[in-house]
C-alpha cells in the first residue's frame, strides 16, 4: 500500500484505506470513494499542490493534506497504460 | 399554496432550472458553489400555485460548509410538501447517494435527469422509467439550460406534492444494519418526544450513521435513557464503525443502481476535446501562464476595443453639452450650467466607461460560465494553503474582481472558519469593477500608450500580491482550528451560451447604469451646487481678469474652501484639495472620485470648451500623482457596502472596523513612501 502522493500520474488505482477522521471519510465517500473502488490518477501538483483523479468518469481535485491520507494500490497490469 | 425545495450535487443545474421553471435569473455559473445562500420564486402548473425555493448544492445531509448547512436547514425546518432533487444524468452514482438519503426524509420525492445532452455526448443513456420503477418516485427528464422538459416537470412537481405520498423504497443496508436500524426506529417510536422533526427512520439512519447534530439535539430529551441502551447494545454488537459501513453501503447501492439504468455505448477511441485541454492546462507550467495571459488579455482588450467605444460616448456628451449652451446659455444661465457642469460632467464622465465595464464584465462571465474557475483553484490550491488560503479561495478572489459583496458572500464555499475569514479580510485587494473605471482614467492620464494594459495589470497584481502577504502576516491571528480540506469536483468546460454572456452581462452593465443614474447622479446635483455657490460679488469678479473668472469662483465656493481646509492632511501624501475633496466624495461610491472630477472641471474650464478628463488630468498633476491616486484606491478606499457584508459574513463587526482601519492605515502609508520616494528620484 502507497499514499495517494506518491503515485505516479497515470497510474490506476485502488483503494485501500482512508487515515483520516470521519468528516473526511464521509466526505470522500459523497464523490465515489470508497474501499476497494478503482480510480485514475491522472496529475500530482508540486509545491504541495493537490493530486488530480479521475473517478466514475469525472475529475476531482485532492488537497495535498487528503492525498497524504489516503492509502492505494496500484492496479495490476494496468500501470502505465494511461501515461 | 404548494411548496417545493430544488436540490441536489454541487453544479447539477439546480439554479439553471430554478430559473427556467420560475422565470427568475439567478446567477449560474460553472463551479460548484455558485449558490451560496436560499433563493425563493415561484410557478403555476395547472393553474395551482407552487413555491420553489433554489438551494445550494450538497453531496450529503451532513452539512460540512456553512453554504451546505444552509441546504439541509432548509429540508429539514421548513418540511417542503416535495423535494425536487436535480441529478447530473452523465454523473448519476453521485446523485443517487443523495436520492437514496432523501428517501429516508418521508417527504414527497421527485427526480429531475438534468444534462441529458451531456450524458448522451458521453455516450451515457439513462432510461427514466427503469430508475422511476427501481425508486418509486418519479422521474422528468430535463436539459435545463435550454428549458427541455419544463412543463412535465411542473406538472409531474405539482401532482407529486398534491398527492402527499411519501416514497416507500428503503435502501436495504443488509444485515447486522437492517437490524441495528430497525430497533433504533422501534425504540424511537415507542418515545414519540424524540422525534418531532424527523420521522423516526431518518432519525435512526442519522443516529447510527453518527450525525452529531441530530445526536445533542435530541439528548436528554424524555425517553433518551432506553435509545441509549439500545445503542450500546449496537456497539457492542456490530462494532464502532457502523457510520462508516451504512455510507459506503449506500454508496455500493447508488453505484449499482445508476449502473443498471445506464446504457452505455462503446467507449469512443478518440480523447475528448476538453480531456485533450485539460492534459495541457491542467499542468501548472502551462496553466498558471495561460489564466494570467487570460487575465491580461481582458484589460487589454478594454483599452483596445473600450478606448475608442468610450471616447465615441465622450464625444456625444460633448456634443450635447454644446447644444445645451446654444439653446440655455443666454436665456437661464444657471441651468445651463446645472445640465452641463453638473449633470453631464458629474453622470456622463462615469458613463463614458461604460464600454470598458462592459467588457471586464463580459470576461468575468465567459470565465465563470467555462470552467476556467474550478481549474484556476485547483493550479492555485498548493500555493494557497502555503499563504493560509484555501484553494477554494480563489473563487470569491476572482468574482472580487467584480464586486467584493458577493464576494465576500462565496467564500461560505470554504470549510474552515479561519481560512474564510482571511479570505475575506483581504478581499478589498482585489479591485472591484467600481474602481476599474478609475484606474482606466488614471492609467489613461498618465501612461504612454503601449503601457496602458501591462500598467493596468500591474494595478490588479499588485493588489493580489499585497493580498497574499497580508494573509501570510495575518495567518496566527486567528485562532487555530481543524484545517479546511480540498476537495474540489472539476466540471467538464462548457462552451457559454450567447443567452448566458449577454444576459447576465447586461445584468451587471445595469446595475452599473443604476447606479450612475441614482447615487451618482444626486451626488453630481450635489457638488455641481457645491462647487457653484457661494458665488463671490460681483464687484470682487470684476477685479479678477477675465481667463481667471473660472478658478476665482470655484475658489470662492464651499468645495474650494473645503478643498483649502483639507489640503493640510493630503499634503504629506502629495494629493491637493481638488483631489481630496474627490477622494471624499468617493467614500460612497467610488465612481464619485470621477464624476466629483469632472464636475470641477467642468467648472473651471472657459465656458464651451471640454477637454477629456485624461487630457486635464494630465496637464495639472505628473506621473508621480497617477501613482500615488493608483496606490490610494489599490488599498484605501474604503468601501461600506463591503463593510457591511463582512460584519454580516463573519459576525463580527470588529473584524470589518479592523479591516477597513487596518486598510486604510496601510494604504496612506503605501502612498506616502511613494510620494517620498518619487519626489526623492525627481519625479
Ligand atoms: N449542457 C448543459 N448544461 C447545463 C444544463 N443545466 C445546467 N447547465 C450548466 O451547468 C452549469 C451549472 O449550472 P447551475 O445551475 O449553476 O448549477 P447548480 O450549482 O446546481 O445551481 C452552468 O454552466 C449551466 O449553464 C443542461 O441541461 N445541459
Ligand atoms: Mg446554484
Amino acid at each position: 500500500m502507497r499514499k495517494l502522493t506518491d503515485i505516479q500520474p497515470g497510474t490506476s488505482v485502488i483503494l485501500k484505506e482512508v487515515l483520516g477522521g470521519k468528516r473526511l471519510q464521509t466526505r470522500l465517500i459523497g464523490h465515489g470513494l470508497l474501499e476497494g473502488r478503482a480510480f485514475l490518477v491522472l496529475e500530482r501538483l508540486g509545491q504541495g499542490g493537490p493530486v488530480l483523479v479521475e473517478i466514475e468518469g469525472s475529475k476531482l481535485a485532492i488537497g495535498r493534506g487528503i492525498a497524504e491520507k489516503i492509502l492505494v494500490q496500484p492496479e495490476e497490469g494496468l500501470a502505465g497504460l494511461f501515461g | 399554496m404548494l411548496k417545493a425545495a430544488l436540490i441536489g450535487n454541487p453544479n447539477a443545474g439546480k439554479t439553471t432550472l430554478f430559473n427556467a421553471l420560475t422565470g427568475a435569473r439567478q446567477r449560474v455559473a460553472n463551479y460548484p458553489g455558485t449558490t451560496v445562500e436560499r433563493k425563493e420564486g415561484g410557478f403555476q402548473a395547472l393553474g395551482e400555485d407552487v413555491a420553489l425555493i433554489d438551494l445550494p448544492g450538497i453531496y450529503d445531509l451532513t452539512p460540512l460548509s456553512p453554504d451546505e448547512a444552509v441546504a439541509r436547514a432548509a429540508l429539514i425546518k421548513e418540511r417542503p410538501d416535495v423535494i425536487v432533487q436535480v441529478l447530473d444524468a452523465s454523473n448519476l452514482a453521485r446523485g443517487l447517494y443523495l436520492t437514496l438519503e432523501l428517501l429516508a426524509l418521508e417527504t414527497p420525492l421527485v427526480l429531475c435527469l438534468n444534462m441529458l445532452d451531456v450524458a448522451e455526448a458521453k455516450g451515457a443513456h439513462v432510461d427514466p422509467r427503469a430508475l422511476s420503477k427501481l425508486l418509486g418516485v418519479p422521474v422528468a427528464e430535463a436539459i435545463a439550460s435550454k428549458g427541455v422538459g419544463m412543463d412535465a416537470l411542473k406538472r409531474t412537481i405539482r401532482e407529486t406534492a398534491k398527492e402527499g405520498r411519501a416514497p416507500r423504497a428503503r435502501v436495504a443496508y443488509g444485515e447486522p444494519l437492517d437490524f441495528a436500524l430497525k430497533t433504533l426506529q422501534s425504540t424511537l417510536e415507542a418515545a414519540p418526544s424524540l422525534e418531532s422533526d424527523f420521522p423516526a427512520s431518518y432519525l435512526a439512519l442519522k443516529l447510527l450513521e453518527g450525525d452529531e447534530l441530530l445526536a445533542k439535539a435530541i439528548q436528554g430529551g424524555a425517553g433518551y435513557a432506553p435509545l441509549e441502551a439500545a445503542f450500546q447494545a449496537i456497539r457492542e454488537q456490530i462494532g464502532q464503525n457502523t457510520d462508516m459501513m451504512l455510507k459506503q453501503r449506500r454508496y455500493e447501492k447508488a453505484s449499482q443502481i445508476a449502473k443498471s439504468v445506464t446504457l452505455l455505448a462503446p467507449k469512443p477511441a478518440q480523447e475528448a476535446a476538453g480531456d485533450k485541454l485539460d492534459r495541457l492546462l491542467l499542468n501548472p507550467k502551462v496553466g498558471i501562464p495561460a489564466f494570467l495571459v487570460m487575465l491580461f488579455s481582458v484589460f487589454a482588450l478594454t483599452f483596445l476595443l473600450g478606448n475608442p467605444l468610450a471616447e465615441g460616448i465622450e464625444r456625444i456628451i460633448g456634443v450635447l453639452g454644446a447644444w445645451m449652451i446654444g439653446v440655455l446659455g443666454t436665456a437661464s444661465p444657471l441651468l445651463a450650467s446645472f445640465l452641463t457642469d453638473g449633470v453631464l460632467a458629474g453622470v456622463g464622465a462615469v458613463l463614458t466607461f461604460l464600454p470598458q465595464i462592459a467588457i471586464l464584465f463580459l470576461a468575468l462571465v465567459a470565465m465563470e460560465d467555462s470552467g476556467a474557475m474550478a481549474r484556476a483553484a485547483y493550479l492555485l490550491e498548493g500555493w494557497m494553503s502555503k499563504l493560509g488560503l484555501h484553494g477554494k479561495s480563489v473563487i470569491p478572489m476572482v468574482l472580487g474582481f467584480g464586486c467584493a459583496v458577493p464576494a465576500i458572500m462565496a467564500t461560505r464555499i470554504v470549510e474552515s472558519r479561519k481560512e474564510r475569514l482571511i479570505t475575506m479580510f483581504v478581499m478589498p485587494l482585489f479591485s472591484c469593477s467600481a474602481r476599474f473605471p478609475i484606474y482606466v482614467l488614471i492609467v489613461a492620464a498618465f501612461f504612454p500608450k503601449p503601457l496602458q494594459p501591462l500598467a493596468l495589470f500591474g494595478v490588479y497584481m499588485l493588489g493580489v500580491l499585497l493580498a497574499f502577504l497580508i494573509a501570510v502576516l495575518f495567518k496566527g491571528a486567528f485562532d487555530k482550528e481543524e484545517e479546511g480540506f480540498f476537495l474540489l469536483e472539476i466540471p467538464p468546460y462548457r462552451m457559454p451560451s450567447k443567452k448566458t454572456l449577454i444576459f447576465f452581462t447586461w445584468q451587471r452593465v445595469g446595475q452599473f447604469l443604476k447606479r450612475a443614474g441614482t447615487i451618482i447622479f444626486a451626488f453630481s446635483v450635489l457638488m455641481w451646487a457645491m462647487s457653484r455657490f457661494p458665488s463671490p460679488p460681483a464687484s470682487e469678479l470684476a477685479a479678477v481678469p477675465e481667463g481667471m473668472r473660472p478658478a476665482y469662483r470655484l475658489g470662492y465656493s464651499f468645495t474650494g474652501r473645503l478643498a483649502k481646509g483639507i489640503e493640510p492632511i493630503l499634503e504629506p501624501i502629495g494629493f491637493d484639495g481638488r483631489i481630496g475633496m474627490a477622494l471624499v466624495g468617493a467614500t460612497l461610491a467610488r465612481e464619485i472620485f470621477i464624476s466629483q472630477l469632472g464636475i470641477v472641471y467642468a467648472l473651471d474650464a472657459p465656458e464651451g470648451v471640454s477637454p477629456s478628463l485624461a487630457d486635464r488630468l494630465q496637464k495639472d498633476y505628473g506621473p508621480l500623482t497617477g501613482v500615488c491616486l493608483l496606490l490610494y484606491f489599490l488599498i484605501a478606499s474604503p468601501c461600506v457596502s463591503a463593510s457591511i457584508v463582512m460584519t454580516k459574513e463573519s459576525g463580527s463587526p470588529m473584524l470589518a472596523f479592523l479591516q477597513a482601519g487596518f486598510l486604510f492605515a496601510l494604504g496612506y502609508a503605501a502612498v506616502f513612501v511613494a510620494y517620498r520616494i518619487g519626489l526623492m528620484l525627481g519625479a
